[in-house]
């Protein structure tokens, strides 16, 4: 006898249906998959067989053969446990009638439990465009499930459940539309956490002084900028990054699936949790692999620059990354994706992320302070720099110093602003370029186009004259030149101004003009 | 005849002693060149690898290749005998026998004075030897240094900035500009002035080459001012080249707690004398060439501190700018901030367009670490 089950898988983060067949036939006993299944599946075969039994039936002592449609993807992973094993009784007749309008997802347990699955959002999200109503999920799983609307969530703990859900004799309880779903606090997840756990949570006002790097911040969170830090070794970079996060503001429910989806696919949902509603933080070590950074592997998976999709990827150190880890980063910071291409497949992971780096000014950390010498030649200085290529430099919008701080802690006080108070402007800023950009198809300064640049960048004659001048005398490059134009774009907005004028472009600039040498040649 | 100096030039091993030595043995440096190698051996006093070194060179070398490089590099070959090798450089001890010249030596260069220091300048260093380079320059006195980063570029520039002349002494053939960074300013400096070395051409910048180079500094210079030298520097190397020179030493004073002042200090208490005045020094250096005073061509600055910044033609802020910012000490953009917010109505965005118009007009100049210097003079 056949029956046929529906369940789902993920490709990088997309999720794609799966038809489960089961055929039950005479013969010598057997249990074969095929349908390209990886070692974890061929490995399903023994806990759907324990499973079974130890839920109460008998396992058939016949010729079962399941196939895995489409049969020409690689599948991985053990969510197919609980569809091969209805698959199996209804095959044998345990299940009259169809099994037809249930997605079915989740691993065994040889108990009969269904334990968590990866990817269960990316596989929700497939079945609502595959025109899916109801989902049988894991019950650690419901929350991500739930969170696509559209679709009648069956959780489920146990094989027994499923089955019971399936011949319609129980219905457990069922999530339409993610009614019955409160919104799940996110805490727990890796790299998720606010950076500070203590007792205050972190605000900008923490770091004392650095007006110039903070307001670089501000710029940053409002128009999507990039941003490098440099400063010696405790001035407060790593401090600055951190507080970036509570610059920006709360991700929308778009934004949340988008990102659920890749932390789900990637398994790094801790279980009971729904939608990821911090943006990520995400800081990888100086050590990181290409494949790291920006995925891949034998199952593809996302990397860092994904991981940190709708957030915030900080690279501490960056001179110390690996130059080709950091060549491998340009595309995709520019794209705002990665497009990896494999023998199974392309995928494409979304990477748009807020850049920050910080590093320190020269291999001693102490050019250009104020109290400490630097002990590094010219030529260690340059080899530094080097480490790092110009295009990578040069795609990052705002180079701020972050100098050492030897005031003590009684001068800035009073004049440092709030995180709430950076925040409000920030908002505004945004609101200005949700309005431009309306069916442009990116959101902020930091994204547009030559075009777009050239469409929305109006300045004032004397902003005009004032870049043509600093390109030239400073000796930056058209491309810097572009890059001037889209922060000064910002920093017009920050001020709710529609045009922009030459104290926008000056501070643009201030940004784009570090000074590497004491003399310089 | 000269062309026998720069074919014992390019010999390893022998230097000006040596070709003294083979010059004074065979009567001349032809016969010397083409004596039998038995007689070569017999010279005393040479190392048998030189021997067999010259030995093999002699039948190697080629003076019409080498001229032809030097052709090609645009550079002229001057030797000890010819009349327009620099008089001071002469009266050494042991006179390189062969400079190649990029530019052009002049007699005025006769009133020349070194100017060297630490490559790794700080701001104050480099205004230094940049304000003592420009005023000695706008007098008249050739300004001599190595090219190097730091004290010696600052130097350079300072006479280049005065319109004034100014030579530089490389450590390698006058065919590669070592450090690379200098390209510029060398090309400025054959300008007005000349680029010289004493190494055939495509010599490499190899470290035991700049001791000897620094020989060649102080010794073209009849007057010497070292402008921060940590312990061990080759600056101090070119002071001590100085005195046994018979010239003057001067040493500028400095932070006693940075390490570039340990040398300069080390000197003042040894004896060298303390450089804070350019009339002194100037005074210093037409004594030694046997001049009065008053026959000083250009007029004289004295005005190496307490300068008020000219604020004319600035507006409001940029004059309070120029007014909160030192010749000297570097003062951070916070404090800027600090010191012109309450007189900027639109923000910070107003205090960095003044600094940028500051800094494309030359007044003032941005320093690693975000923070700003006035440039003087």
């Amino acid at each position: 006898m056949l029956s046929k089950v529906y369940s789902g898988s993920v490709l990088g983060i997309q999720g794609y249906i799966v038809e489960v067949e089961v055929d039950v036939s005479g013969g010598l006993p057997d249990f074969t998959i095929v349908g390209l299944p990886d070692a974890a599946i061929r490995e399903s075969r023994e806990r759907v067989r324990a499973a079974i039994r130890n839920a109460g039936w008998g396992f058939p002592a016949r010729r079962i053969t399941v196939n895995l449609a489409p049969a020409i993807i690689r599948k991985a992973g053990t969510g197919f446990d609980l569809a091969l094993a209805i698959g199996i009784l209804g095959a044998t007749g345990l299940i009259s009638g169809p099994v037809a309008g249930f997605l079915v997802v989740g691993e065994l347990a040889l108990d009969g439990t269904v334990k968590p699955a990866t990817g269960v959002l990316c596989i929700a999200l497939a079945a609502r465009e595959a025109g899916w109503k109801k989902i049988i999920v894991p019950r650690a799983n419901w929350q991500e499930a739930a969170a696509v609307d559209g679709l009648d969530v069956y959780p489920v703990k146990s094989l027994r459940e499923a089955f019971d859900v399936i011949r319609g004799g129980r219905a457990g309880h069922i999530i339409r539309d993610g009614m019955s779903c409160k919104a799940p606090s996110c805490g727990g997840f890796p790299g998720l956490e606010s950076p500070d756990t203590g007792e205050t949570p972190a605000d900008i006002s923490d770091v004392k002084g650095q007006v110039h790097a903070k307001r670089a911040l501000e710029i940053a969170a409002a128009g999507w900028h990039s941003v490098l830090l440099s400063g010696p070794p405790g001035s407060g970079k790593t401090m600055l990054a951190n507080r970036l996060a509570t610059l920006l503001p709360p991700m929308t429910k778009e934004e949340s699936i988008e990102v659920t989806a890749i932390y789900s696919a990637a398994g790094l949902l801790a279980d009971g949790h729904g939608l990821v509603e911090h943006r990520p933080f995400r800081s990888p070590h100086h050590t990181s692999s290409i494949q790291g950074m920006v995925g891949g592997g034998r199952l593809l998976r996302p990397g860092e620059i994904t991981l940190a999709h709708r957030g915030v990827l900080f690279l501490d150190e960056l001179p110390e990354f690996r130059r080709d880890v950091l060549e491998a980063l340009r595309q995709p910071l520019e794209s705002g994706r990665v497009i990896l291409s494999r023998a199974i497949g392309a995928v494409v992971f979304p990477a748009r992320v807020l850049l920050i780096c910080a590093r320190n000014p020269c291999p001693c950390g102490f050019l250009g302070d104020a109290r400490r010498e630097c002990r590094c030649s010219p030529r260690a200085i340059a080899a530094y720099d080097g480490r790092v290529s110009g295009p990578f430099l040069d795609r990052i919008d705002l180079h701020a110093e972050v100098p050492g701080q030897y005031n003590g802690e009684m001068t800035q006080d009073m004049a440092s602003e709030t995180s709430g108070k950076v925040f409000k402007r920030i908002m505004v800023a945004r609101a200005v370029q949700a309005e431009r950009f309306c069916g442009e198809g990116i959101s902020f300064n930091g994204e547009m186009s030559p075009s777009q640049v050239k469409k929305y960048c109006h300045m004032t004659d004397g902003a005009k004259s004032l870049i043509t001048r600093a390109l030239n005398s400073l000796g930056l490059s058209a491309r810097a030149g572009a890059r001037i134009l889209k922060v000064s774009r910002t920093i017009a907005d920050l001020a709710g101004r529609d045009v922009i004028a030459e104290e926008h472009v000056a501070e643009a600039i201030s940004y784009r003009n570090p000074q590497r040498q004491i003399y310089p040649p | 005849m000269w062309k026998y100096y720069v074919l014992f030039n390019m010999v390893e091993g022998i230097g000006p002693k040596r070709i003294e030595k083979l010059k004074v043995h065979f009567g001349s440096l032809e016969r010397a060149w083409e004596a039998p190698p038995e007689e070569i051996r017999a010279v005393a006093g040479l190392p048998d690898t030189v021997i067999e070194g010259l030995i093999r060179a002699r039948s190697r070398l080629r003076v019409d290749d080498e001229l032809e490089r030097a052709r090609r590099a645009g550079a002229r070959i001057i030797t000890v005998e010819h009349e327009a090798y620099p008089q001071n450089l002469r009266d050494i001890y042991d006179p390189p026998p062969v400079l190649y010249v990029k530019g052009d030596l002049a007699a005025a260069d006769r009133a020349a004075c070194a100017i060297v220091g630490t490559r790794r300048a700080s701001s104050y260093g480099c205004a230094v030897a940049s304000q003592f380079a420009y005023e000695l320059a706008a007098n008249g006195v050739t300004i001599v240094s190595g090219l190097a980063l730091g004290v010696d570029s600052a130097a350079h520039r300072g006479a280049l900035k005065a319109g004034g002349r100014t030579i530089a002494v490389l450590g390698s053939g006058v065919d590669c500009t070592y450090p690379p960074e200098n390209s510029r300013l060398c090309r400025e400096i054959i300008e007005s002035g000349a680029v010289l070395s004493e190494f055939p051409m495509g010599t490499a910048p190899l470290k035991g080459n700049f001791v000897a180079r620094n020989r060649v500094i102080s010794g073209l210079s009849v007057a010497c001012i070292v402008v921060e030298a940590p312990e061990r520097s080759g600056a101090l190397i070119t002071s001590y080249f100085a005195m046994e020179q018979g010239r003057p030493v001067f040493a500028v004073p400095g932070d006693i707690r940075r390490a570039q002042s340990r040398g300069t200090h080390a000197l003042i208490k040894d004896g060298a004398t303390l450089a804070n005045d350019v009339d002194e020094i100037l005074e210093t250096i037409y004594a030694q060439l046997g001049m009065p005073l008053m026959h000083m061509p250009g007029p004289l600055r004295h005005d190496m501190v307490g300068r008020d910044p000219a604020t004319a033609g600035h507006g409001p802020i940029e004059s309070l700018i120029l007014e909160v910012l030192d010749d000297f000490e570097p003062v951070s953009r916070d404090e800027i901030y600090e010191r012109a917010g309450p007189h900027a109505k639109s923000g910070n965005g107003e205090i960095e367009l003044a600094l940028l118009n500051l800094q494309m007009s030359g007044a003032i100049r941005p320093l690693p670490g975000g923070s700003f210097v006035r440039v003087g003079s």
